[in-house]
């Protein structure tokens, strides 16, 4: 059990490495903490008020579709075969360590490093069951349940990518897929109207959603408890089978996936996969000398690493999405805030999105316009001057679009696309250049995008309460567009002030 | 050869409290071919990052081409050209779009960018790449194309972090005989190198660094002379010999007066 121990120790040193590196990753963590901490508490107030007397039992359906959500994500992880990091290909595999414990190490950890993750859980579970009087038995059923399927899946996941990976034929992902279906196709039941519901099925997900609800209602879901164990002995018996396989010569070595990896290799990786793909296109433009001013010189260049890198892209594709949100949603007569809320949430993640690329393929070539000696007030205003033009450009086509369609009403979607691209973009740039020089780049990824978006929804928290009046007073257009002048101004003043400190930021790198 | 472009003068800094430069004296003179060279953890690369401007030295004074860095941050860096030891690059810019990027960025007019773009493209041997993306590049050609870019603004001198890895043998003598008539032409280079035999063949003065501290410079004679070696003894073995000498424990801080230094680098 030993080296099974220090196998898991290393993992997840591994794991969290850059977060241990540097003390500004723990503040970030600090603030990623205490920014979930309001949604988990409203979450398990809304908890409480969905209860409110009605019969839980109702929702089995609709939680036992999301529970398959994650069976069927589980399930699609091991079409490729059983994945290794490459660290562990080099110094792990090719130590006396068995199959048996090495797996065990890796349950260990993949049970562990979730913790972290949803840190606010055990606040969430303490909330419900303080307010709903659970009584210890309840939360008892509801915890165990919980970990035994957790365990079925993480049993699921391992037992069949090993044997994808030593079979390599076809017939086991075609098995796999059809086992995918089978948990899926009762979900179309919740949109269609289809005879096959979860609740009349037994499957652990089924289980799972009656041990959690009838838990919540403070009654001992026996018969659910005891299928969702047959599940788990049956899954741990195939786990157990597998891990006397040495499938460590079929195993794929993949970089490490870790949001606290600063090398940011995976998504290195993965812009380059994009690169290859557009680069064709993207060679269609060329970057020449001939612009007069720098600033333009530096815009065109700045397009070009969106094109070819995918930015442009996967923005085009995420507001095509959207589009088709509108048209369903508008069809079928839902409210405007229904979808203006989806543009929000859109345009929140758009600018980050974009940062975070920008961060991935520039962050190493920074040197170059570093050793210049050319006005870097000049580079930050073509980054920003770009990924503004996109954030705002493409979803203003959409909204002209949707608009000429007679399907939606313009001035107040287009405000708010613009004050989030001029906040959205200025804030992420601001906060990502603070993390770039060496002494916070072990700072992991994935905080730092949080303290962006955090930052850059605390600024625009005035933008949300003018638009907010605007939809709720249902003003007139002079109204509007008083409120809509006030939303310009004021996210071009942020723009300038954050635009300016961030060119501040870039002279005080270090390499 | 004629005056100092390059001056360090008491420089130090530390790493999160570990000192990598102790008081470091180095002059680097116009025209010549400068090697630095020291084992691993010396402050090789720290010494080079502080005179190309992205890292901030503690205390001391560095001038490139007479400005004192720390006044005027910006303006000296027309005068440099610099190519780090792990090289990254725009992946997404073809080889000829990159190098107009590099002239553009110092301020080198159109004309004289596609010139000169046209001529390393053609001396590095990258013409075939010319359109290609630099995504698609070996490691050898996105060190000559670096290399390339370095070179685009014809700067006064050019320094280099370890310039040979991953070149092969043929492109290592072609990026030679470019220094070399550099050199001729009477600009400057300044290399930092493990290669030994290298900086023997290729430098005019070598100074060697140890714990961050200046332990010897000058041409091979003067080398040999201070490590008290025989005439025909190689870089290596006075290398060898004075790293070995130098080994002493390092300070417990940064004092505060200026320390004496044994060995004043740059005198001739």
């Amino acid at each position: 059990m030993g080296i099974v121990i220090d196998l898991f120790k290393m993992k997840i040193k591994v794991f969290f490495g850059s977060l241990r590196a540097s003390k500004g990753s723990l503040l970030l963590f600090l603030v990623y903490f205490l920014g979930m901490l309001p949604a988990t508490i409203g979450l398990s107030i809304s908890i409480e008020l969905l209860r409110g007397g009605m019969d839980l039992s109702a929702y089995v359906d609709t939680l036992a579709a999301i529970i398959s959500g994650f069976v069927a994500l589980a399930l699609i992880f091991t079409y490729t075969g059983f994945k290794v990091f490459e660290y562990e290909q080099g110094f792990v595999l090719t130590s006396p360590i068995t199959p048996r414990q090495y797996l065990l190490a890796g349950l260990l950890s993949d049970m562990v490093v979730p913790i972290f993750f949803f840190n606010t859980v055990p606040i969430f579970f303490m909330v419900v069951a303080i307010r709903l009087a659970l009584t210890i038995t309840s939360i008892l059923v509801m915890f165990s349940s919980f970990l035994f399927f957790v365990f079925f899946l993480l049993f699921l996941k391992y037992s069949l990518s090993i044997y994808i990976s030593i079979y390599e034929g076809i017939w086991l992902r075609v098995v796999t897929s059809a086992v995918l279906v089978v948990f899926l196709l009762p979900a179309v039941g919740l949109f269609a109207p289809l005879s096959i519901k979860y609740g009349a099925l037994p499957y652990p997900t089924t289980f799972l959603a009656r041990c959690i609800l009838e838990s919540l209602s403070n009654r001992l879901p026996i018969g659910s408890f005891l299928g969702l164990g047959l599940y788990f002995l049956a899954l741990l018996a195939i786990f157990l089978a597998s891990s006397r396989r040495n499938f460590f010569p079929f195993a794929n070595p993949i970089p490490l996936m870790s949001p606290f990896d600063s090398s940011m290799r995976m998504q290195s990786i993965k812009v380059g996969k994009s690169m290859k793909t557009f680069s064709r296109v993207g060679l269609m433009m060329t970057l020449n000398p001939d612009s007069k001013s720098l600033l333009r010189f530096l815009m065109k260049k700045e397009f070009l690493r969106m094109v070819r890198d995918g930015s442009l892209f996967t923005t085009l594709l995420m507001y095509i999405i959207l589009s088709f949100i509108v048209v369903f949603s508008a069809e079928r007569g839902a409210p405007t805030p229904v979808w203006l809320s989806t543009l929000m949430i859109y345009s929140l993640i758009v600018p980050s999105m974009l940062i975070g690329l920008w961060r991935v393929v520039e962050m190493d070539s920074l040197w170059i316009p570093l050793t210049s000696g050319m006005d870097l007030d000049k580079l930050v205003k073509a980054i920003l001057y770009d990924l503004i033009m996109i954030a705002f450009a493409i979803p203003a086509v959409f909204i002209a679009a949707l608009t000429f369609s007679n399907l939606i009403e313009p001035l107040m979607p287009l405000v708010l696309v613009f004050s989030m691209s001029m906040i959205g973009c200025s804030a992420n740039l601001y906060v990502v250049t603070r993390f770039l020089g060496r002494k916070h780049r072990a700072a992991p990824w994935m905080m730092i995008s949080w303290a962006s978006l955090l930052l850059t929804a605390l600024l625009l928290i005035p933008t949300y309460i003018l638009s907010g009046l605007s939809l709720l007073l249902n003003l007139s257009l002079q109204l509007n567009a008083i409120l809509s002048t006030f939303i310009i101004a004021y996210s071009t003043l942020v723009f300038i002030y954050l635009s300016k400190a961030t060119a501040k930021e870039a002279l005080s790198i270090e390499i | 050869m004629s005056g100092a472009i390059v001056q360090l003068m008491d420089v130090w800094k530390a790493y999160d409290g570990v000192q990598a430069l102790q008081g470091l004296d180095l002059e680097i003179l116009r025209g010549e071919i400068f090697g630095l060279i020291g084992p691993n953890g010396a402050g090789k690369t720290t010494a080079i990052k502080i005179i190309v401007g992205i890292l901030k030295m503690d205390k001391g004074i560095v001038r490139v081409g007479g400005h004192n860095i720390t006044d005027n941050p910006y303006e000296y860096k027309r005068l440099i050209g610099y190519v780090p030891e792990t090289v990254s690059l725009p992946d997404y810019l073809t080889v000829e779009e990159f190098l107009t990027y590099s002239g553009k960025i110092r301020g080198v007019p159109s004309p004289v960018i596609r010139e000169q773009a046209d001529f390393y493209l053609k001396a590095f041997e990258l013409e075939e790449k010319r359109k290609t993306m630099i995504f698609f590049l070996s490691r050898g050609m996105k060190q000559k194309a670096a290399m390339a870019s370095a070179l685009i603004h014809d700067p006064e001198i050019l320094i280099l972090d370890e310039p040979f890895i991953g070149i092969d043998p043929a492109g290592q003598y072609k990026v030679k005989e470019l220094f070399n008539e550099r050199v001729r032409a009477g600009r400057t280079i300044f290399i930092s190198t493990h290669m030994l035999d290298t900086a023997e063949r290729l430098c005019n003065r070598v100074a060697i660094i140890h714990r961050g501290r200046g332990i010897a410079s000058g041409n091979m004679e003067n080398l040999r002379r201070l490590s008290k070696t025989g005439e025909n003894t190689t870089l290596e073995e006075v290398f060898l010999k004075l790293t070995q000498e130098a080994v002493q424990p390092y300070p417990e801080e940064q004092p505060k007066k200026k320390s004496f230094s044994l060995f004043r680098f740059g005198g001739r």
